[in-house]
């Protein structure tokens, strides 16, 4: 069988990005991974879209058409908000290996900054979330993480200070990262002072509101410029719950997941099995931060942290030399989050650490990082292992 | 709590029954003809046994909150100027869990497991939504 890898990953302008369309920005970060990997968009057979929150269903054959890729025997759009470039991530692994495609091309961007959708235009596009049972009580996307944290601090004597250690050491990554949109380091007083958005959220417990565009390229082993430059994958899984709060609540039949004990375990155990690494393997971690609280139940329910641990499990090892430097780019607390396809960074990022090009911020050694990505109320992951080449 | 411009839900064949009755000011749950559980928010089939037989049954309106939210800011939405408001989820003691605002209460009052029960905001011609206050 082939083996598929990570042969290229491609990053636009992120922040704020007025000059360029939603358009233009996913052209560009196509443009540079297909690069990176020493292809051109001829090479590409197939195309995933992660896409924007208003965009067509379609939008994958508007990037095709721009780009020029004429025929593909893979093209989709998977619209399953922050969790959908980890779904299709897989997807073009499975391609590559099953000789479906020999280039998948997956990317996605977004102009939360400076384009024209608000809240209640989002919600309404994304379902975020239950328009029926929920957006009439007037819960934002902040208060379902709110609900989530209040009830984490409930089950776990976890405080506020706790989650604030997450957005500190988030932030002091990003003041490694030239291109972070914050890189002003700040205190666990800061994160506690700043203003309540949705309690006991903050401002600081919040990710970004940015433009940009991710974008790699999956390949067989060995088809790009550098064979060891090539990310190899270790293992996947994914997982999804409910989605109505109520009903994550409620919890599943067997009593072993609900609004606080999320499906994350699923995911991680097999990602893990297909690795046949353990926990103390992973070098470097992208845990995807919407919220602090997104990254305090990962890192408990995957088994890193203990319960009510999470923050202190950040502050003692999440730094650069401690045993899991935690978003090294800055994550979407503090580099971008540009909507749907925010979280492809922390691939790009994941790619940059295990070749050994994360310059200023380089974890030694990283030879496996872990990635996650979240959707829907902390009830929709996936969780990658990706490993330094082999060549 | 002033009024909230709040979104409204879509009246749909699954679910008229429960906007029926919180128009007269009471509460009415799916109940399981064959496991006897409640479930919340209304829809077509048991979700506990896929049971699609079933009987609108009144229900206490009382529960206890689970979980609760101030939202403080809310940039862009219809509510922008309604806060802050206070969602809880409520367990309903006969077992679901539903999103609601908790209205009328003192600071004290919103705090998990704090006893709650239903009342009603009628927000125009079809809609009535339940909402909670602490119970006496």
């Amino acid at each position: 069988m082939t083996d598929a890898v990570i042969a290229g990953i491609g990053e636009s302008k992120i922040g704020k990005v007025p000059e360029m369309t939603t358009l233009g920005l996913i052209v560009d970060a196509s443009l540079k991974a297909i690069e990176d990997a020493g292809l051109t968009a001829h090479d590409i057979d197939g195309i995933i879209l992660h896409p924007a929150f208003h965009m067509s269903p379609r939008y994958h054959i508007i990037v095709s058409e721009t780009l020029g890729i004429y025929v593909k025997t893979l093209a989709d759009t998977e619209m399953a908000g922050g969790a959908s470039y980890g779904l299709a991530l897989e997807r073009a692994k499975q391609a590559v290996e099953s000789g479906l495609c020999k280039n998948v091309l997956l990317v996605g961007g977004e102009k939360l900054a400076t384009g024209h959708l608000s809240g209640s235009a989002m919600m309404a596009s994304v379902g975020a979330h239950n328009l029926d049972w929920e957006y009439p009580y007037g819960a934002t996307i902040p208060s379902y993480y709110g609900l989530l944290a209040q009830r984490y601090f409930h089950e776990t004597g976890a405080t506020e200070a706790d989650l604030a250690e997450i957005a500190v050491m988030v932030r002091r990554h990003a003041s490694r990262n030239p291109l972070a949109t914050y890189r002003d380091e700040i205190t666990v007083d800061d994160v506690l002072n700043s203003p309540v958005i949705s309690s006991p959220l903050h401002r600081l417990d919040c990710s970004l509101v940015s433009d940009g565009a991710t974008a790699y390229v999956v390949s067989a082993r060995g088809a790009s410029k550098d064979p060891k430059r090539e990310v190899e994958f270790l293992g996947i899984g994914q997982a999804q719950s409910y989605y109505h709060m109520g009903q994550l609540a409620e919890g599943s039949m067997d009593g072993k997941h609900d609004l606080v004990r999320t499906v994350v375990d699923i995911a991680g155990d097999r990602a893990f099995g297909q690795a046949g690494i353990s926990r103390d393997d992973v070098d470097v971690a992208m845990i995807y931060d919407s919220f602090t609280i997104t990254v305090a139940v990962q890192l408990e329910d995957l088994g890193f942290a203990e319960r009510g641990g999470a923050g202190a499990f950040v502050r003692e090892h999440g730094d650069l030399g401690g045993k899991l430097p935690i978003n090294t780019h800055g994550g979407l607390l503090s580099f971008a989050h540009p909507g749907a396809s925010g979280g492809m960074m922390s691939f790009a990022e994941a790619v940059r650490q295990l070749r050994g090009e994360a310059q200023g911020r380089q974890v030694d050694d990283a030879e496996i990082a872990l990635v996650t990505s979240a959707s829907a109320v902390a009830s929709n992951f996936t969780v990658s292992i990706l490993g330094a080449s082999r060549a | 709590m002033g009024k909230i411009h709040r979104p409204l839900p879509t009246i749909t064949p699954d679910h008229e029954r429960f906007w029926q009755a919180a128009k007269a000011h009471r509460m009415e749950l799916q109940k399981c003809d064959r496991c006897g559980r409640f479930w919340y928010y209304p829809g077509p089939v048991c979700h506990y046994c896929s049971s699609r037989e079933f009987t609108w049954t009144p229900v206490s309106g009382n529960g206890t909150i689970y979980s609760y939210s101030v939202l403080e800011r809310a940039k862009g939405n219809p509510f922008e100027g309604d806060v802050p408001i206070a969602i809880v989820l409520v367990r309903l003691e006969e077992g679901p869990v539903m999103m609601s605002n908790l209205v009328d209460y003192q600071p004290d009052d919103l705090r998990i497991d704090a006893p709650v029960t239903v009342t009603y905001e009628d927000v125009d011609e079809q809609v009535t939504l339940p909402v909670f206050r602490p119970a006496a």
